[in-house]
């Protein structure tokens, strides 16, 4: 058990990492876009496009390492009246409505990008489903972290309840 | 059976395509005997248009007009060369000709099946606030706000102005406070954002226009009976004959406005050959990137003048 | 509709995340009612993530943290220990100004309360005021922090009601300062009630000006920001941007007290806060969609309109659900689940989308404060270890300023538009 716990926290360490080198890029484009536009007349061609998919790869990542660390924003108070076995229990179900939602995404998300994914973006004129990829890959991530919380908080990792905001 | 025809659009109740497809509702539900059922989505309730337009193609939805067309069929982008038409006429005849006809099946490729084309408004024309666009000279060095639209951009990237990527809603706000010194639009959309109060020059450059493709998912179409195919079709071509013309009538009403609040000049046929000649690199590029032939080029030209 | 509802609360209610709730009860509806446009689940999944617009999001959250690092607090309240230190309830005061500066330079109500009630909570214990009035006051206080522009909740609600960012921003200017004012009020009346000390500092002019000088940065930073949004030169995204650039300059070059080595867990903590807001949009575009669908928005709009009850009496309602709302759920799943839907039935009675939006933010950060829910209650409970309970039943008297604010601009709409339309038409 700690062992797949040591992996998992070493994964979202990982993650945590690329999504903000991926924040530290967009941040630099954006400033690097406002100097050129004032100071040289220029503009950066593609640059709005790459922000927005680098910013879609932070939100469907960050939405998975946010289900590891239980960041997400939920309603927790009617749960916190429970004991503690049955919230472990209910806490258990969660994980797995979680994970199923993300496993139906993933599987017309591909029937999806097989139709539409082809389509050009209209200025990198990049094929789309190199941003729709985001999906299948972050509810992947995000049902591997639903199964890794489900077993460790059955095996009695502790319910980090008052940390949930 | 009733079969039902879920249909949106991005723009609000009153603009010309919205009123065209309340019109398209009316005719095919009485048409048809109340066998087709048409619900309408306007002002953008289900999603962007790219997103709509995925909808159709995947089926979610019905049907959809907007933008993209060249996810479609790339032989669209023929209908937007810039300087390409010398009236609105000449598009028209174009599109629901022989070569239009041509251009919307073959759009069944990518998954789309296209009953009528029609034009989305008038011509696109300049407004700025430098100088009057009276020679293709005049367009060097203005920051332009273009939409993010591959042929725009390389058209006044070609005529030396410096393109900047602008959000439509945010337009008004970059032209006010000077971030860009102009932008380009059929006459309808710069009055109803506002845009000539924040600008002092309107040149009817008459540079573009945008063909108005009704997408429908082809899948639809073709489960329904055969009586229902051929109304079906016929309502599709009356309403979007009756866009064109509801479209291009307040296209004139809007010039009149705008003359009176702006300082308009218009170009003559031999100023118009000049820009065209200065934006051939822009038609030998889409031409040297394999989206349509010289020849497409030409023989678009022959059936638009009708010859 | 009946699935969507019910479906969403059950979800709620046993505690799954607000995103997956609204996911969950979406496919929900799609299995039982539309099983043929399941397939458009991950099509809208994808286009609630995909936004320029919301960039502007995380970029304003890591430019606070990052004036945060740069030591910019202590700074500021020396500055307003200046103007009111003499006064009764002086430190009372002291955090009320803060807030309302620190509001300018931050887009949030939650690192208003965090940063403000670090220093200020045990200066204020120090000086013999209680640790109930202390962490009352600052968790009241801090509502500005989302109302006084820049403010991350009203780029949301500006990207769902496609508003424009500018303008919401200049339309909670009036009513930010406004709330500031009647709590200086309030805390002057509680201060000579209960009969709290002064902060007697004796100062020379040229030590005003030094303090001065100190906060300069900090203060010029809301006009610089908001202002470029404002005036158009750059788009919400891109004066972020420059927020951060500079929050870099004045943490680097002139406080000196930013270190570069904690920059990277900045950037972690804004993007991951980010994440889960995101999340929450894509999946509420789902939602969303079903309800379009439904025409659920156009019909509660068309039944509001056709009622014969005056429109002061609805809005009273609409006040009430915003307030109930808050109390529950956090600022921006409130957002999200309240403007598609009453946005359009507030426009035909007649209110504009930013005096709704300055309504509706204003309302929902009040529930930051109350129980269960409250983001800046939890926080400051961190900091000063009292009791949530009895944190809110101090605040109380300070959240008097925010429900007077908030009939005010409710029922006065120049409040929130004068300032726009006077700068921006
Ligand atoms: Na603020
Ligand atoms: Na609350």
């Amino acid at each position: 058990m700690d062992r797949l716990k040591r992996t998992a926290d070493w994964l979202t360490v990982g993650l945590d990492v690329m999504i903000a080198s991926f924040f530290a890029i967009i941040v630099l484009i954006t400033i690097l876009q406002v100097i050129l536009r004032y100071a040289f007349n220029a503009s950066v061609l593609g640059g709005g496009e790459t922000m927005e998919a680098l910013f879609i790869y932070t939100t469907a990542i960050g939405a998975a390492a946010a289900v590891r660390r239980r960041q997400h924003i939920n309603i927790s108070f009617v749960v916190d009246l429970l004991p503690v076995t049955a919230r472990r229990v209910v806490d258990g179900i969660v994980h797995l409505l979680i994970a199923f939602l993300n496993g139906v995404m993933i599987y017309y998300s591909i029937r999806w990008i097989g139709s539409v994914g082809s389509n050009e973006s209209p200025v990198l004129r990049l094929p789309e489903w190199m941003f729709q990829l985001s999906i299948p890959i972050g509810c992947g991530l995000v049902i591997l972290y639903c199964l890794v919380n489900t077993v460790l908080t059955l095996w009695g990792e502790e319910l980090q309840g008052d940390e949930r905001c | 059976q009733e079969y039902v025809f879920k249909y949106s659009n991005s723009q609000s109740d009153t603009h010309p395509r919205s009123v065209s497809m309340y019109y398209f509702k009316d005719l095919l539900e009485e048409a048809s005997g109340g066998r087709i059922k048409v619900e309408l989505y306007t002002a953008g309730v289900l999603g962007k248009e790219a997103e709509v337009l995925d909808m159709v193609k995947t089926g979610n939805l019905q049907g959809c007009r907007g933008g993209l067309f060249e996810r479609a069929n790339k032989m669209y982008l023929l209908y937007t060369l810039p300087f390409m038409f010398d009236n609105t006429d000449q598009v028209l005849k174009l599109m629901r000709g022989e070569f239009g006809e041509k251009i919307n099946k073959a759009a069944g490729e990518n998954g789309f099946y296209i009953p009528a084309c029609g034009v989305a408004g008038g011509f696109r024309n300049i407004t700025n606030n430098v100088r009057p666009i009276e020679k293709p000279e005049d367009i060097k060095g203005l920051k332009m706000r273009t939409p993010p639209i591959d042929m725009t951009i390389k058209t006044f990237k070609t005529l030396g102005a410096n393109p900047q990527m602008v959000a439509y809603t945010e337009t008004y706000m970059a032209l006010k406070s000077g971030v860009v010194d102009g932008q380009e639009n059929p006459f309808s959309n710069t009055v109803d954002m506002k845009f000539y109060e924040a600008q002092k020059y309107l040149s009817v450059v008459n540079w573009q226009i945008h063909p108005d493709p009704f997408y429908v998912n082809p899948d639809w179409y073709q489960a329904l009976p055969d009586d229902l195919k051929q109304i079906f079709n016929a309502a599709a071509k009356a309403a979007m004959i009756y866009s064109d013309t509801v479209w291009l009538n307040s296209e004139n009403n809007y010039f009149n406005l705008l003359q009176s609040k702006l300082e308009t000049n218009t170009l003559t046929p031999e100023v118009t050959a000049t820009f065209a000649a200065a934006v051939q690199p822009v038609w030998q590029q889409y031409v040297d990137d394999g989206y349509f032939s010289w020849d497409d080029i030409e023989a678009a030209k022959k059936a638009a003048k009708g010859q | 509709m009946l699935i969507l509802l019910g479906s969403l609360l059950c979800f709620l209610l046993v505690g799954v995340p607000i995103a997956y709730s609204l996911g969950l009860s979406g496919l929900a509806y799609f299995w039982m009612v539309h099983p043929e446009l399941l397939s458009v689940l991950p099509a809208r999944f994808f286009a609630g993530m995909n936004s320029y617009a919301m960039i502007a999001m995380p970029l304003f959250v890591f430019m606070g943290l990052l004036m945060n690092s740069g030591g910019i607090t202590t700074r500021l309240i020396d500055f307003s220990l200046m103007f009111v230190g003499r006064l009764r309830g002086g430190l009372g005061l002291v955090n009320v100004i803060a807030s309302m500066v620190f509001g300018g330079i931050s887009g949030s109500s939650v690192s208003d309360t965090a940063s403000v009630g670090a220093v200020l909570i045990p200066e204020m214990k120090k000086k013999g005021y209680s640790l109930e009035f202390a962490s009352g006051i600052t968790v009241a206080s801090s509502t500005m922090g989302m109302i006084i522009p820049p403010s991350v909740p009203m780029v949301i609600y500006a990207y769902i009601s496609e508003e424009s960012v500018g303008r919401l921003f200049l339309g909670g200017l009036i009513p930010g300062v406004l709330i500031g004012l009647l709590m200086l009020v309030i805390t002057v009346i509680v201060s000579y009630y209960k009969k709290f000390p002064t902060a007697a500092t004796t100062l020379s002019n040229r030590d005003r000006l030094v303090l001065t000088g100190r906060a300069f940065p900090a203060l010029i930073m809301p006009v610089f920001v908001v202002g470029a949004v404002v005036l158009g030169l750059a788009t919400a995204t891109e004066s972020a941007g420059l927020g951060v650039l500079y929050a870099f300059f004045v943490g680097l070059f002139l406080l000196k007290e930013l270190e570069l080595k904690a920059v990277p867990k900045l950037l972690r903590d804004s993007i991951q806060t980010s994440a889960t807001v995101m999340i929450i949009i894509a999946l509420s575009k789902l939602y969303v969609w079903i309800l379009a669908l439904e025409r659920i928005p156009q019909s509660l709009a068309l039944f509001v309109s056709g009622l014969d009850v005056p429109v002061f009496a609805i809005l009273a309602v609409v006040l009430v659900i915003i307030l109930l709302v808050g109390t529950f759920v956090d600022v921006s799943p409130a957002i999200l689940l309240l403007t598609p839907v009453f946005l359009p039935a507030m426009k035909l009675l007649g209110i504009n989308g930013i005096q709704f939006g300055v309504i509706l933010i204003t309302g929902l950060a009040m529930g930051l404060v109350t129980p269960p829910v409250g983001m800046c209650l939890n926080v400051c409970s961190a900091i000063s270890k009292v009791q949530i309970g009895r944190i809110f039943k101090a605040a109380l008297p300070f959240l008097l300023a925010n429900l007077i604010t908030l009939i005010l601009i409710t029922y006065i709409p120049h409040l929130s538009l004068w300032l726009p339309s006077l700068l921006m038409d």
